[in-house]
């Protein structure tokens, strides 16, 4: 048992760390919260960036090859490999950048990949058109090619079909955040609970304050104040009891004291 | 009544739990710092901060009126319980605020009722924890800082005389500072034998340690989600069959035992009494399970006999086996082990073997003063006379155990529940045995039960933990002159 200063000091003390705990807990909560929503959003937004360079990406190799088989420009006989390379270099690393549990959703994707670059490596290796535009041009127009009708039957097939796959990982992908979300949403009030138990802790300690304060400091106080009052007009003895043993108890002693030192004189 | 007294015994006790807190944090700091850390130290540090607050106030007092000393006992109880609550609410998970009051209270009271499905799922500093409230409510909340903490001085004779029931100070010749010395020497030197037996027995140090804690306390928490069943060791088995049946006895006994006093369990006919309930359960469930062909051999029915006797009559609750399953012969017997359980002076809860003699003995006396109308015939248990006064303790007793857990039994079933999960929830949570019967078998939980069946269960548990009268005495205090 220490001094009244002491205590007083040590009480409100108290009170002053329990509010700069909770607000610690409130603050590293939110924080953890936010930064949860943060890499919600964050995945969200490159989910969108990845989806749309591998959009870019294929539809780039889809005008390569247009222009190579379709339009017979020979000049677009690398653009078609380096299309496709930059596409399949999309899809790997979308693979990489999403979570395990969203990985199985690129299997689609990869067999029509697979398939599209059977095609146009396909299409390449052989150098097919450049032989046909050739042996065309040699006759003078008598051997046609019909780029159209090869596009069309075995090209444009596995493209609306990998493109397809593209936009399904898209919405797959964003459709596996939402339960992310959902879940932060439902235990948002779990983030507060550390907070809510430290201003329970604050309210009971407040009223243990409160009550030690009127038990060992303002009803001795009291007490004395009514025995003294109690002395000074009526001469009655003063009799007061307390249970502390701080400056109340030397303050109750000196009035006694005076009390038995003004009896002396007298 | 000085309320700021009891304040001042009951912040002594949260400063045990705090310690607890901070062990288990430690634990979950040696795990990688896993997910119960900050919890766990948060809780310490609001657990040490209210429960220093009144130590700095309230000046040391060696006077404390028995009334003061009811208080402080039940009050630390129940506060333990609410401050308990503090790491399963902040990790979150299966807990929610009824969820953990109810894993909480389990805990402290030592019934091993669990509402978590996956247990596996719980972080090790809070598995840690889980079994620390068990090891802590083994002794008694109050006992524990009775020991720990040398400041309480004289008024440890009023608190332990309130902690240790009537019929606990049997058995104890000694000062109250060496019988609460000796009740934790017991405690302990039990706990860390176990611990090095089941480790022995090829359990890891951390799995060793918490089934240890937990069947000394005969509590019945298991850090795994099947209990005991997961091991699937007979080694295992044996080891926590006898550490059950050793927490059953009188821990003064034991003590007499090791130190070769002549009042020994051998001698004790309390003792002789409980062995012989043991091995005559034991023998009618194996022959039970034996014509049923619950197992394929006499053998192994007798092994799960035996582990769940023990397991259900010194109000532990692990299991092996889904009991749901076994003949009605076989459940009635557990029901009844679950009833009577173990012996006073010991962790085990229940309505205790000690009052079922005494009750056998009356009912007997009763029988010969009709047919010898003029005969003194006296009570006795080990050569000494029980007072009436003592008697009567112990009828109204038994007839106030009944009645609670028909009343348990009643709002069991008002709520939702079938006949057999209502009556043996009630007797699994009034004994603090732990799993019943029905939808609270020994492979199932408490987490299907609606919240008020749960609120009703926690007050079971600690009315039973109490000893009915305790717990009750705090809501007359007012007329207590």
């Amino acid at each position: 048992m220490t001094g009244i200063r002491k205590r007083v000091t040590i009480g409100f003390l108290s009170i002053v760390v329990l509010l700069f705990f909770s607000g610690l807990v409130s603050l590293f909560e939110l924080n953890n919260m936010s930064r949860d929503i943060e890499s919600i959003l964050d995945s969200s937004r490159r989910s969108i960036e990845l989806s749309e360079s591998m959009l870019d990406a294929i539809r780039a190799n889809d005008r390569a090859v247009v222009n190579y088989a379709v339009l017979r420009d020979s000049t677009y006989a690398d653009s078609c490999r380096l299309s496709f390379e930059a596409f399949s270099a999309k899809v790997d690393q979308a693979r990489r950048e999403t979570s395990a549990s969203a990985s199985p959703l690129f299997d689609s994707l990869d067999m029509f990949a697979r398939r599209l670059s059977g095609v146009v490596e396909e299409l390449r290796a052989s150098r097919a058109i450049e032989n046909l535009l050739l042996l065309d041009s040699m006759s003078g127009g008598a051997l046609s090619f019909d780029g159209r009708r090869w596009y069309d039957k075995n090209y444009l097939p596995v493209y609306n079909s990998t493109s397809n796959s593209v936009m399904r990982v898209m919405s797959l992908a964003q459709s596996t955040l939402s339960p992310r979300a959902e879940r932060l949403s439902r235990n948002a009030y779990r983030s507060v609970t550390p907070v809510f138990i430290s201003l329970l802790v604050m309210i009971a300690i407040l009223l243990l304050f409160y009550y030690f304060i009127m038990i060992y400091t303002v009803n001795p106080i009291i007490k004395m104040n009514r025995s003294l009052g109690d002395w000074l007009r009526y001469k009655l003895p003063f009799n007061v009891k307390t249970e502390c043993h701080d400056e109340m108890l030397e303050l109750k002693e000196k009035i006694e004291n005076v009390i038995n030192s003004h009896k002396a004189q007298k | 009544m000085r309320l700021q007294v009891v304040i001042r015994y009951i912040g002594v006790v949260l400063l045990v739990l705090a310690a607890f807190m901070l062990l288990s944090a430690g634990i979950s700091y040696a795990s990688n710092i896993d997910t119960s850390y900050s919890p766990l130290v948060m809780s310490s540090l609001l657990t040490l901060l209210i429960g220093c607050f009144p130590l700095i106030f309230v000046p040391p007092t060696d006077r404390i009126s028995t009334k003061e000393g009811f208080c402080i006992v039940v009050g630390a109880w129940i506060v333990a319980c609410l401050v308990g609550m503090f790491p399963y609410l902040m990790w979150g998970g299966e807990f929610s605020i009824i969820n953990a009051w109810f894993e909480s209270v389990s805990g402290f009271t030592t019934t091993g009722a669990s509402i978590l499905n996956n247990i596996e799922a719980l972080p090790r500093g809070l598995l840690f924890w889980r079994m620390s409230t068990s090891w802590i409510g083994g002794v008694g909340v109050v006992m524990f800082a009775l020991v720990i903490l040398p400041s309480i001085g004289k008024s440890k004779m009023m608190l332990s005389n309130v902690e240790l029931s009537s019929l606990a100070k049997d058995n104890f010749n000694y000062r109250t500072q060496t019988v609460v010395r000796i009740v934790l020497s017991v405690y302990v030197i039990l706990t860390v034998v176990t611990t090095v037996a089941l480790k022995l027995g090829g359990m890891c140090w951390f799995d060793a340690i918490c089934h240890a804690m937990s069947a000394c306390a005969t509590c019945g928490f298991s850090t795994k989600n099947a209990s005991i069943a997961y091991f699937n060791s007979g080694l295992i088995e044996w080891i926590l069959a006898i550490a059950m049946i050793l927490m059953g006895i009188h821990f003064g006994l034991i003590y007499a035992t090791i130190t070769g006093k002549r009042n020994n369990i051998f001698r004790s006919e309390i003792t002789r009494f409980y062995f012989a309930i043991i091995i005559c359960a034991s023998v009618c469930i194996t022959l039970s399970l034996w014509f049923a062909d619950v197992y394929p051999s006499i053998l192994v029915s007798l092994r799960n006999a035996l582990f769940h006797t023990a397991s259900f009559i010194t109000t532990t609750g692990y299991a092996t086996a889904d009991c749901n399953l076994w003949p009605s012969f076989a459940i009635l017997t557990l029901i009844f082990c679950s009833i009577v359980c173990a012996c006073a002076g010991s962790t085990s809860g229940g309505l205790k073997i000690d009052r079922l003699l005494l009750a056998i003995k009356m009912l007997r006396n009763r029988i010969r003063s009709q047919q010898h109308p003029t005969a003194v015939i006296r009570t006795k248990i080990d050569g000494v006379s029980q007072d009436s006064e003592m008697l009567g303790t112990v009828s109204v007793y038994i007839v106030a155990f009944m009645m609670m857990i028909l009343a348990g039994t009643f709002l069991n079933t008002m709520f939702g529940a079938d006949l057999m999960t209502g009556f043996s929830a009630a007797v699994a949570c009034a004994s603090n045995v732990g799993p019943g019967f029905g939808e609270v078998g020994t492979m199932d939980n408490y987490s299907a039960m609606p919240i008020v069946t749960k609120l009703n269960l926690t007050v079971l548990m600690l009315l039973g933990r109490l000893e009915i009268f305790g717990l009750i005495q705090l809501f007359f205090i007012r007329w207590w002159r």
